[in-house]
C-alpha cells in the first residue's frame, strides 16, 4: 500500500531538474522556507525537537503581459514526525495555470483539498490542526482540478487520489470535492461562507484507532462528506467555524459528524489569544473531542518571526477508551 | 512492530538527508534567496476589472539589495522591515498596452497585519495613485478604513506628497489614527519603491 516510499526523492530530483531548467531558460524562480523547532510537555515527560525544516520553491513563467504558469514545490527535511501526519503539513507540489481574467485557473499535481476551511485556511505551520485529519484522513492529495473568482464569490473543483501525499494510485476510484465560497462585508465584519461536498475512496481508521493514524492508512474506504464554513474577520476577532457530516462506506453506513470553531482575539499587533473547540462523532461507534486555548506573540517589527504556546485537553470516548489527556506545545516559527 | 518502526525511520531518515542535500546543492547553485513576502494579491481579477477594466497581467518579484535598501530608507526616513527584502509588481496590461501596475503590501496595524492593494499609473515621472484598497485586516474601524472617504484621498499622490494623518490626510475615524497612518505608510513605501525600480517589468510609461 505504500509502495510510493520513492516519492520524495523522485521531487527532490524533479525540484533540481526544474530550477536548472527554468533559471537557464531566464524564469524567476523564488526560494523560501521556513524553520520550526517545538517543545513539547504531556504526562509521559517532554520532549524538544526540530518539527520541519521546509523549502519553498516558486517558480513563475510569463510572456510580456500574462503570467502563463506557475509551479509551486515544497520541500521538508528533518523532521521527526512519522510519512503519514508529515504528510498532512507538507508536501504542496503543483502547477497552476491561469487561463486568463474572468477564467478559472487549473491546477495539477499534489496540493491541498478544498474542503472546507482547508481552502482558505493554511494550517500547516500551525500547532491548532482543524478537523480534517479525522474527517477525512488527509490534507494533500495528487489530484487536478480548477479554482477561480466570479466576483466576491470564489469556487474550486478537484479531482484527486485519494491516496494521500507521495503515493501511487491503489485503486480506480478517485475523490471528487466542490466548493464555493460567497464573501460579504458587512460593517465591521468581513465573512466568508464555504459549501463544500466531497465523495471518493479516502484513507479510513475507525475511531478507535485514529492514534493509529501515524503509521498510514491500513484501509481505504468510500466516504461521503459536506461541510458548511466561516470565517469572519470582525475588528481585532477572527472566527473560523466549520460544520461536517456524512456518510461512511456507503451512504446507508455510519454516520458520522464534526464540528470546529476557533477564535483568535488580537489585543495589539504583536499578542494574539486563541481559542478552539472541535469534536469528531460516528455514530454508535464513539467520539474525539479536543479544547484548546493559546497565545501568538510576534516578538519583532516582522510577520516572519512568532512564537505558539497552546495547551490542549483531548477526550476519546469509543467502546474500548475513555480518556482524557493534555498537552502543552509551543513553538517558534521563523520563516524567511 | 518496533523493529519495522525503526527501519521505516532509518530509511525515512536517509530519504530526507537525500531530499536535504538535493535540496542545498539546487539553491546553492540556482537559486537566490529572497526574503517571506508574506503579502499575495487575492482578488486579482475583481481588483483588475474595477480599476482598470483591463485584460491581464502579470507577476513580477523584484529583490532589493544594500545600495537600494539604503537609498528607500532615506527617502521614507526609517527602516525598511527586516523581511522586506523583495517587493511585488502586478503590471496590468490592456491588449499589449500596459494601462497600469499594482502592488501588495502587508503592514502592521494597530491590531495586525493590514494588506494593502495600490494601484498606479505612470506618466513617465513616476507613479501616480490611481486607486487603494484593503483586502484583509483585523482593525476595529475596518468599514471606515474601506471607506471611499478615507481611500479616495489617496487618488492622484505621488511619493513627493506628504503623508500624515492629520496634516496631510484626514484619519479614517476618530480613533483609527495608528490603522490610518499604517495604511498611508504602506502606500507611501510602494510609491518610493516603484520609483526606485523605475517602473518595475513594465515599458515604463502608460
Amino acid at each position: 500500500m505504500r509502495g510510493g516510499d520513492g516519492k520524495p526523492v523522485v521531487w527532490a530530483v524533479v525540484m533540481a531538474l526544474a530550477i536548472a531548467g527554468s533559471a537557464s531558460a531566464g524564469t524567476k524562480v523564488d526560494l523560501n522556507g521556513g524553520l520550526y523547532p517545538q517543545f513539547m510537555a504531556d504526562s509521559s515527560g517532554t520532549s524538544f525537537f526540530l518539527m520541519a525544516a521546509e523549502a519553498d520553491v516558486t517558480a513563475r513563467i510569463s510572456t510580456k503581459t500574462r503570467d502563463l504558469a506557475t509551479a509551486v514545490l515544497q520541500l521538508w527535511a528533518s523532521a521527526p514526525m512519522p510519512d503519514w501526519t508529515m504528510g498532512f503539513h507538507f508536501g504542496e507540489a503543483y502547477v497552476m495555470v491561469p487561463l486568463g481574467l474572468r477564467l478559472p485557473s487549473i491546477r495539477f499535481g499534489q496540493a491541498v483539498i478544498p474542503f472546507g476551511l482547508l481552502a482558505d485556511y493554511d494550517t500547516h505551520a500551525q500547532i491548532v490542526q482543524t478537523q480534517y485529519a479525522r474527517t477525512l484522513g488527509l490534507r494533500l492529495d495528487p489530484g487536478v482540478g480548477i479554482q477561480g473568482d466570479l466576483r466576491k464569490t470564489a469556487y474550486a473543483l478537484w479531482v484527486s487520489n485519494g491516496t494521500g501525499p507521495y503515493l501511487m494510485d491503489n485503486n480506480r476510484n478517485k475523490v471528487v470535492t466542490a466548493r464555493i465560497a460567497p464573501k460579504f462585508v458587512l460593517g465591521n465584519a468581513e465573512m466568508t461562507w464555504g459549501v463544500s461536498g466531497l465523495a471518493g475512496v479516502l484513507p479510513y481508521w475507525p475511531v478507535d484507532s485514529m492514534r493509529f493514524q501515524m503509521w498510514g492508512a491500513w484501509h481505504y474506504q468510500m466516504k461521503y462528506r459536506a461541510a458548511l464554513d466561516n470565517t469572519t474577520d470582525w475588528g481585532p476577532a477572527t472566527f473560523r467555524l466549520e460544520g461536517v457530516m456524512g456518510r461512511d462506506s456507503t451512504l446507508s453506513g455510519p454516520r458520522v459528524y464534526g464540528y470546529y470553531a476557533e477564535v483568535r482575539y488580537a489585543f495589539v499587533n504583536w499578542l494574539e489569544a486563541l481559542a478552539k473547540y472541535d469534536g469528531y462523532h460516528v455514530v454508535n461507534q464513539g467520539s474525539l473531542r479536543n479544547l484548546s486555548g493559546g497565545l501568538t506573540v510576534y516578538p519583532f517589527k516582522t510577520q516572519a518571526i512568532d512564537i505558539q504556546l497552546v495547551y490542549g485537553e483531548d477526550w476519546t470516548k469509543t467502546a474500548i477508551r475513555n480518556e482524557r489527556s493534555w498537552n502543552v506545545t509551543s513553538q517558534l516559527s521563523v520563516r524567511f | 512492530m518496533i523493529a519495522d518502526y525503526r527501519l521505516q525511520i532509518t530509511d525515512c531518515r536517509l530519504r530526507r538527508g537525500l531530499i536535504a542535500v538535493m535540496a542545498a546543492l539546487a539553491v546553492v547553485l540556482l537559486v537566490q534567496p529572497v526574503a517571506a513576502s508574506l503579502c499575495v494579491w487575492r482578488s486579482p481579477d475583481e481588483d483588475i476589472a474595477g480599476i482598470y477594466n483591463a485584460d491581464s497581467y502579470k507577476t513580477v518579484f523584484e529583490d532589493i539589495g544594500d545600495s537600494m535598501r539604503a537609498r528607500i530608507e532615506e527617502k521614507l526616513g526609517y527602516e525598511l522591515d527586516p523581511d522586506e527584502t523583495q517587493f511585488k509588481f502586478f503590471p496590468v496590461f490592456k491588449a499589449e498596452d500596459q494601462v497600469g501596475t499594482v502592488m501588495t503590501h502587508a503592514g502592521k496595524g494597530q491590531f495586525g497585519v493590514i494588506e494593502v492593494v495600490v494601484a498606479v499609473v505612470d506618466t513617465g515621472t513616476g507613479a501616480i495613485v490611481k486607486a487603494v484598497r484593503i483586502q484583509r485586516d483585523r482593525e476595529k474601524a475596518k468599514e471606515a478604513i474601506r471607506s471611499k472617504e478615507f481611500l479616495g484621498q489617496f487618488k492622484g499622490m505621488t511619493s513627493a506628497d506628504g503623508f500624515e494623518i492629520g496634516t496631510d490626510l484626514n484619519t479614517a475615524e476618530e480613533g483609527a489614527e495608528r490603522s490610518s497612518q499604517a495604511i498611508a505608510n504602506a502606500v507611501r513605501k510602494l510609491l518610493i519603491v516603484y520609483d526606485e525600480f523605475n517602473a518595475p517589468g513594465g515599458s515604463g510609461t502608460q
